[in-house]
């Protein structure tokens, strides 16, 4: 019995290939069911992201049921195996273990740490699961990935600052007000940027937008996408004490907002905090602005700098992260061999041939008088009779283990020789 | 009793090296060990305030001795009161250094027994609220750090382990309010509990101030005063908010040094 895992993902393959690989959501329950035409694949869960897409399984022959879901990938998605052939990756029992804990842990994400990944891994499994595709092996491996994902999650960093511009805006505005709930935001300038910017700090319950532009409509028109009022652009500056956040991403040659401007509106505040962010290029606002208390004033370097840190303490975090993945592989895969057939076979055996032993020097040792051909003799009964009402089983178990109950008799029979770890 | 004041000492020691663990390895046991060695210190803390307290015949008032017994239980209850209240998860790291550095005072401290005064309710009260007003001190002064700390990650852009750890500015300037609230309310209390007190005390029944002691207690509650009014009435609030706290914080410990040295 082998896991094995084939696919594709942003790493080993152009998007140009996954997307003609990719199984949309709709079709997940057919490819499960056809799935079951590879015999040898016992157990199956399909994963299917923008980023990968993956069949894990169970399987006895794992060659052979590894090229069948190369070929079934093809077939399924109607393309040409020659056109593909070289972009699957596959894995087998133990790397199959580490790959789906990596990727359950986001560390095989193309953004690392994202949170999606997680919750699309346990779609996947919930969906397999309920066409019972799943089974003693598979429900145990998914379990563990979503255990150990979470104690990634929680032991190491990788999830916690942001490594987008955007993103970064969030993370520092919550910084300085906490939560957002209830807070204003001016948008000085309409670009792409800072409606991107706006409509993250919206998702984080920010109530009053506020949009200027030199070309009213414009503000007129984003004002409107983002639920906000527009302002002429001659009178953003009335509103600066009013706002707690301001985005400016003008076209403007010089600085438009001033240290004078912002310490006479601070001062109205009665020292409320405002955050700036400038990400036009020549730049909007005054660096000065920084230096006045109770003011932040980030721009564009300063955001990619934030990143910058962020992408690398989230390097470093990934280091921890694949030591807990390690140790936790380590663990599965002792389960796992446990479970094995040969060890059990080899167990049993071992059991049998103690007692014998024993039993039989407890004998030979009150028979003083036994010749040498004697005591040979018994030896050779016992061993004899010992391997022959063993026999059965052994042959049974390893019939039936075959099957799709062999996990089931593979665990009763350690139960009933007392095999338990 | 001295066996107490060690375990005592050792109990915040042990607290303390948790929260910094916590600081930098972030696991939930060890802010749990954090939390708990705290709750057994004031445990500890309170059998000795018990034991000394039967040993003089009355509350801990009233030596130096006692008083640096005393403020570290109010400040760790204080401490634990406003950690689950507000979620501050790293405030351990900064409050519990006041705690030991104010329970090491003891060790070097004779241990006199105090003069037990005439008036003992009035006493009484004038020093306990007195005291839950000086913690309410301490408590600005490791927010107030916090706050600083965080505050220089943010606008000088250098983000250091602790930026992740600290919590936003809006939550440490939210404690900061409400701590100067209390704490001038309870030191506006003893204050006036205090007058009464040694008001009775004299014998004429009118008041006798003794002002080499009433002096820096006056300046304490100028300073509270001060803080308050520029806060609340004049809006001077946040950044330098907590560096004036800072400020405030020293010139009371050597108010109160100037004030406890009488006794």
């Amino acid at each position: 019995m082998h896991l094995i895992c084939v696919g594709v993902n942003h790493n080993t393959t152009p998007v140009e290939i996954r997307e003609k690989l990719a199984i949309p959501e709709s079709r997940i329950e057919e490819c499960l069911v056809k799935l079951e035409e590879i015999k040898d694949l016992k157990e199956a869960v399909v994963l299917s992201t923008c980023n990968r897409v993956e069949i894990y399984g169970r399987a006895s022959h794992p060659e052979k049921s590894i090229e069948d879901l190369k070929r079934f990938y093809c077939h399924f998605n109607g393309v040409a195996q020659e056109d593909v052939s070289e972009s699957f990756y596959a894995h087998r029992t133990v790397d199959t273990v580490k790959h789906l804990f990596a990727v359950s842990s986001s560390l095989d994400s193309m953004v690392m740490g994202e949170p999606q990944i997680l919750g699309q891994v346990k779609t996947a499994y919930q969906k397999a699961k309920g066409y019972k595709r799943t089974g003693a092996l598979l429900n145990q491996l998914f379990e563990k990935a979503f255990f150990v994902a979470k104690k990634v999650r929680s032991q190491t960093g990788i999830s916690e600052n942001a490594v987008s511009i955007s993103f970064a805006a969030v993370e520092l505005a919550r910084k300085i007000f906490g939560d957002l709930t209830g807070k204003s935001v001016m948008l000085i300038g309409a670009g792409e940027m800072s409606e991107l910017a706006a409509r993250h700090l919206i998702s984080y319950g920010i109530k009053t937008i506020l949009v200027s532009n030199r070309t009213f409509e414009r503000a007129v028109e984003l004002a409107n996408e983002l639920n906000g009022n527009a302002i002429r652009f001659d009178n953003f500056v009335d509103e600066l004490e009013r706002t707690d956040i301001i985005i400016s991403s003008t076209g403007a040659p010089h600085f438009i907002i001033k240290k004078d401007m912002i310490e006479a509106a601070i001062s109205k505040r009665k020292n409320q905090p405002q955050f700036f962010i400038d990400i036009a290029v020549p730049r909007d606002i005054d660096p000065d602005v920084n230096d006045i208390d109770n003011v932040y004033l980030y721009n564009i370097d300063d955001l990619q700098s934030v990143i910058d840190v962020n992408k690398k303490e989230r390097e470093k975090e990934a280091e921890k992260a694949y030591k807990i993945i390690e140790k936790e592989v380590g663990t599965f895969v002792h389960w796992l061999d446990s479970l094995d057939l040969v060890p059990t076979i080899r167990d049993i055996k071992k059991n049998a041939e103690d007692v014998r032993i024993q039993e039989l020097e407890k004998t030979l040792s009150k028979w003083k008088d036994l010749t040498d051909e004697e005591r040979k003799a018994i030896d050779t009964l016992t061993s004899s009779i010992v391997d022959k009402v063993l026999n059965t089983p052994v042959i049974n178990l390893k019939k039936e283990y075959e099957g799709e109950d062999g996990h089931w008799y593979l665990k009763v029979s350690r139960k009933l020789f007392n095999l338990e770890d | 009793m001295t066996l107490f004041l060690h375990l005592t000492l050792a109990l915040y020691a042990l607290a303390f090296l948790k929260y910094m663990l916590y600081l930098f390895f972030r696991r939930d046991l060890i802010l749990r060990f954090g939390i708990g060695f705290t709750i057994l210190g004031i445990l500890s803390n309170t059998a000795l305030l018990v034991i000394r307290s039967s040993e003089t015949g009355h509350g801990p008032y009233f030596s130096t001795f006692d008083n640096f017994i005393f403020f570290p239980w109010i400040i760790a209850i204080l401490f634990l009161v406003v950690e689950f209240k507000h979620k501050i998860e790293d405030l351990g790291s900064f409050i519990l250094p006041i705690i030991l550095v104010v329970l090491s005072f003891a060790y070097v401290t004779p241990d006199v027994q105090g003069e037990f005064l005439k008036a003992p309710l009035w006493s009484t009260l004038h020093r306990t609220l007195s005291f839950v007003g000086y913690a309410h001190f301490g408590i600005l002064f490791g927010v107030s750090l916090m706050y600083l700390l965080q505050e220089y990650h943010i606008k000088k852009k250098h983000f250091g382990a602790l930026y992740n750890r600290l919590p936003s500015l809006e939550v440490l300037d939210n404690v900061n309010h409400k701590a100067l609230i209390f704490g001038f309310t309870l030191y506006t209390l003893g204050f006036v509990t205090g007058s009464i007190s040694s008001a009775t005390l004299s014998e004429d029944g009118g008041l006798s101030w003794n002002m080499q002691g009433t002096l820096p207690l006056v300046a304490i509650w100028l300073i509270f005063a001060g803080l308050f009014v520029s806060r609340i009435v004049l809006g001077f609030r946040r950044s330098p908010f907590a560096k004036w706290s800072i400020v405030a914080s020293v010139a009371v410990i050597i108010a109160l040094y100037q004030h406890i040295k009488l006794y």
